[in-house]
């Protein structure tokens, strides 16, 4: 057949939006038109009319005549498809509960979760051009080896990116810095507060990003010396209505200094990785280190970030910049035995995928992996509530058979009975979707205390949110309506109106295996959620070489004079008079906060070629004793000697800098920064930071007064000794505010992310086990009551209760024992691994598959026989009665 | 005129419809406007209007032959009631009461 000339796909389109009654003239005509067409203008010309003139059939004069004959048709059978569905809703009541139920649940569970994981994954891309910006991490190495990777790097290096390489149009750096702010209001009381979310700040900040500044100007409010701007929070905290910009706020850290305010902006927003209340110009600083902090390839102390040109190859730029790095700084790196490495890491990988030393806020970064570990759960539980419906629909289709086979005969086509089955799983959806939408809005909020989540409410109201909802809702409405449907339709009319019992064979395997799945995924989350609690109280609970109870952290004062170490000292006999203070002592650090004070230490005489890297501490006399600090070799600083010349260092230093034992090290001589000094202690290792850090080289110093001072307590009163250190406080360093916290409170914060972890595993584990149970519950009552029958004969013939109850179970309990065999070695497997990422961790316990197995098979067996009971106990005589 | 009212482009095609009799369907009416009038027409606009004509009951319809050229598809073909024929005609009278208004050119 010759191929038409005219383009055939215009009638394609128009057989599917055409009224019927009219799609043949219309066809007709534009054929003709087109043999006219083409006579006249040649073939080209007429195809290109015939497009044209096709497609301007789809016209609302055209096609809403269309709808309306469409609606005529079938509205009256959708009608009677719900009226139908309702009928046979009201009919088993138990069953539609038990549907709507399970789907609300799994529906809310899964919309909170996935609002979750959106809500993680949003993290820093409000950035209009986040894609482009990204931050550079800074790897030391040492001899060969990998030393160290930071967030933070030194500030010439983004600067050289930027003059050496096209491809980057603007860098920014932030580097942190603490201290008591205050406002001196003429005429009125000081406003202090210690504040800790400031930043010095490059000009270039506005140009990377999009932090909003409300007021003062974007390119000067941070150009020149002392210039500090305020988010809007801090501008009413200090200021209150008052317009801020052009008064003055003091800092003060050992002196004051003076900023001028030139700017507030908006709120920093909580889905920012970098959080800051205070933005000092960065030109002060400069000012203040004799221009190090512009010129320094040492001082690694500065969050750097680049913006580069939209489709900038970052691959080929990171190749050119090693490059350029080894080309330039192999002679300085060579002096030390040392390389330095750059590397853009991207913005928005920072929240879920970094784990660097020396991170902004590392409590608020959270594991990728363990994010979307959560979003499976939610997908566990969707499945769960999904196979319920399917189970449940399938075992009560013996119960519909007939009215299948009727319809059959009277004349109902498949496509109608499916239909009339998918209403009837749209329906149910859409009651439990409202129902979901309900629980999902009044649950929002406690949820979000519970897990620490911090899901803005406003996520409810965006077009995506609601997106999710109906495609959850049609989903499921599909996957789990689609089977039942399409099986109970399939029923062949002949052989269910003879009364045969269909025995699909194939069904119940199906049915069998989706209880399987159901219960290997509950078995996976009860046995998973206890090897994550079991780690985490092995990590609380495990020594941490460091005593840390009973001790009170007071924040030491900032604003201080050249006699603060005196002062120190005669506050400290004053503090142990308080009775129920057992000691106090000044550290420059506290075990839980990270240690910025890195100096290089090498070895006078042998040891490793170059200098470390070292963390290092400074503590007065009482801190080893104080701490119970085991001493592995020599001794602790002692007013006995004159220590200014001496260091202690851990285990781990020790064994670094290749002493055989720590008894080698006492008495070497080391070169400390600076500084050439002695060895005269080796400390055991014990833990500063949690137990998902290793145990790092560290080194100590003395320094009799610094900022954190650690008061040990005796008594339950700590609220009186918090009110008797006041005076002394107040005494000796006046207009200090004075902040204390818990030192094991403080250090467990650490482990907040993960208790919260393990919280939501097990929420979410009970809900997946409430829901699957409550299918198992729906399938035996079912059951039991399709054999009511033969369990009446049953007992009749002498079979006793316990015989029944076995006989009816057994058929449940099959699948949940293949569940359990399935899921505890996969289980094994994945938890192990996830163990792993610890670098301390237990062992999977075989005691947990064995709970989790036993709690399973009981869960299962009381919502088996909650429902066979009933069954067992009927008298033999009602059920036979009618027969 | 307190009946319903035309608009420009329905008179149009329903005067067709009159005028071409046995032989008005879509296409030849299109034809008929486009070298008549000299005047582009849309071929979905004219099928519009039919129908819509139908609708107020101006005109009905019957299904015709089938020829070659329309891939053997059949004809719509319409033709004007007396209704349509009322309406056509007080249109037209009301159009000519209009013209008398305008006075005469007189040649000088």
């Amino acid at each position: 057949m010759e191929k038409p000339e005219y383009p055939g796909w215009i009638l394609w389109v128009l057989q599917r939006a055409c009224p019927p009654q009219l799609l043949e003239e219309i066809e007709g005509d534009l054929l003709q038109r087109f043999k006219r067409d083409s006579n006249k203008f040649g073939v080209k010309k007429a195809r290109w009319r015939f497009v044209v003139y096709g497609l301007s059939f789809l016209r609302p004069g055209i096609l809403l005549r269309n709808k309306f004959s469409f609606q005529i048709i079938s509205l009256s059978m959708i009608i009677n498809y719900i009226s139908i569905a309702f009928r046979n809703f009201n009919r088993q009541r138990v069953y539609t509960l038990l549907n709507i139920i399970g789907l609300a649940l799994g529906m809310t569970a899964s919309t909170l979760i996935f609002q979750y994981v959106k809500y993680e994954s949003s993290f820093d891309k409000f950035h209009s051009r986040a894609n482009d910006i990204y931050r550079i991490q800074y790897n030391g190495w040492q001899n060969g080896q990998l030393n160290f990777e930071s967030a933070v790097a030194v500030p010439a290096a983004p600067a050289a990116l930027k003059n050496n390489f096209p491809e980057v149009e603007a860098f920014t750096r932030f580097l942190p810095i603490g201290g008591v702010i205050s406002y001196d209001a003429p005429g009125e009381d000081p406003i202090v507060f210690r504040e800790d979310r400031m930043q010095f700040a490059d000009t270039s900040l506005f140009e990377v990003f999009d932090f909003r500044l409300l007021k003062g100007n974007e390119r000067t409010c941070l150009k020149g010396v002392n210039k500090i701007i305020i988010s809007e929070n801090v501008a009413s905290k200090y200021f209150g209505t008052g317009d801020p910009i052009g008064k003055q706020l003091t800092l003060h850290r050992g002196d004051a200094s003076v900023f001028e305010v030139t700017g507030v902006f908006a709120n920093v927003p909580e889905n920012s990785h970098i959080k800051f209340d205070f933005l000092v110009s960065y030109e002060t600083i400069n000012a203040w280190t004799e221009n190090e902090s512009e010129t320094s390839w040492n001082w690694y102390d500065f969050y750097s970030f680049v913006l580069l040109k939209p489709g900038t190859d970052v691959n080929s730029l990171q190749a050119k910049w090693d490059a350029y790095l080894a080309k330039t700084r192999a002679e300085e790196w060579n002096k030390q035995n040392r390389r330095q490495e750059f590397i853009l890491r991207p913005l928005t990988d920072i929240h879920l995928y970094s784990n660097l030393l020396y991170e902004t806020s590392p409590q608020d970064l959270r594991d990728g992996d363990a994010v979307y570990a959560v979003s499976v759960i939610a997908v566990f539980i969707l499945l769960i509530a999904w196979i319920n419906y399917i189970n449940l629909a399938t075992a009560r289709s013996f119960k519909r058979a007939n009215e299948v086979g009727v319809r059959k005969v009277v004349g109902a086509a498949k496509g109608q009975l499916i239909g009339q089955f998918l209403t009837e799983s749209l329906l149910l959806n859409i009651s439990a979707a409202i129902v979901a939408l309900l629980m999902v809005r009044l649950l929002w909020t406690p949820f979000c205390d519970l897990t620490g989540w911090q899901i803005p409410l406003d996520y409810m109201l965006a077009g995506e949110f609601w997106l999710m909802v109906s495609l959850l809702f049609v989903m499921g409405a599909l996957l789990s309506g689609f089977y039942p449907a399409v099986v109970l339709s399939s029923f062949k009319p002949v052989v269910v109106l003879k009364g045969k019992l269909i025995k699909s064979s194939a069904g119940n395997y199906l049915r069998k295996s989706l209880v399987v799945f159901q219960f290997a995924a509950s078995v996976f989350l009860i046995s998973g959620s206890l090897i994550v609690y079991d780690q985490l109280e092995y990590m609380k609970n495990k020594d941490l070489g460091i005593d840390i109870n009973e001790m009170i952290v007071i924040e030491g004062p900032s604003i201080t004079d050249s006699l603060y170490a005196s002062k120190y000292k005669s506050f400290k006999t004053e503090v142990l008079r308080i009775p129920g203070v057992k000691g106090i002592t000044a550290s420059t650090s506290i075990p839980g906060e990270e240690n910025y004070w890195t100096t290089g230490l090498q070895r006078i005489n042998g040891g490793p070629e170059g200098a470390n890297v070292v963390t290092t501490m400074g503590m007065d006399y009482d801190y080893v004793p104080q701490f119970n600090i085991a001493i592995k070799a020599g001794r602790n600083f002692s007013e006995s000697f004159n220590d200014e010349k001496s260091i202690l260092i851990n285990e781990a230093l020790s064994k670094e800098l290749e002493f055989a034992n720590p008894e080698q090290a006492i008495g070497q001589m080391v070169r400390h920064g600076r500084d050439t000094v002695q060895v005269v202690g080796v400390l055991a290792n014990y833990h500063q930071m949690s137990l998902r850090a290793k145990v790092i080289p560290h080194a100590y110093r003395l320094r009799t007064a610094s900022s954190y001072f650690s008061v040990k307590i005796e008594t339950n009163d700590y609220k009186g000794v918090i009110a008797r250190l006041e005076v002394p406080w107040q005494s000796f360093f006046p207009g200090n505010p004075l902040d204390y916290f818990f030192l094991d409170q403080f250090f467990n914060k650490q482990y907040d992310r993960d208790n919260r972890f393990s919280q939501v595993f097990t929420i979410f584990t009970v809900l997946a086990i409430i829901i699957a149970s409550m299918g198992l519950v729906g399938l035996a009552s079912f059951m039991a009551i399709q054999r009511t029958r033969e369990i009446g004969i049953r007992k009749v013939l002498g079979s006793s209760v316990s015989n029944v109850i076995l006989l009816l179970s057994k058929g449940f309990m099959q699948p949940v024992a293949v569940a359990i065999l399935l899921a505890m070695p996969l289980c094994w497997w994945l938890m192990s691994q996830w163990l792993h990422s610890f670098p301390y961790h237990t062992d999977v316990n075989p005691m947990v598959f064995l709970i989790s197995g036993v709690l399973v098979t009981l869960i299962a067996f009381v919502s088996v026989t909650s429902q066979t009971l009933k069954a067992a106990f009927t008298k033999p005589a009602e059920t036979l009665k009618y027969e | 005129m307190g009946k319903e009212f035309l608009g420009e482009f329905e008179e149009l095609v329903l005067t067709m419809v009159a005028a071409l009799q046995e032989d008005a369907y879509g296409a030849a009416i299109t034809e008929e406007i486009e070298s008549r009038l000299k005047r582009d027409v849309n071929l979905s606009a004219v099928h519009v209007t039919l129908y819509r004509l139908e609708d107020k009951g101006y005109v009905k319809s019957k299904l015709g032959g089938e020829t070659k050229e329309r891939g053997g598809r059949r004809k719509r073909i319409y033709t004007v009631t007396n209704s349509g024929m009322a309406t056509l005609r007080a249109m037209k009278e009301a159009r000519v009461d209009l013209w008398k208004l305008i006075p005469q050119l007189k040649f000088v």
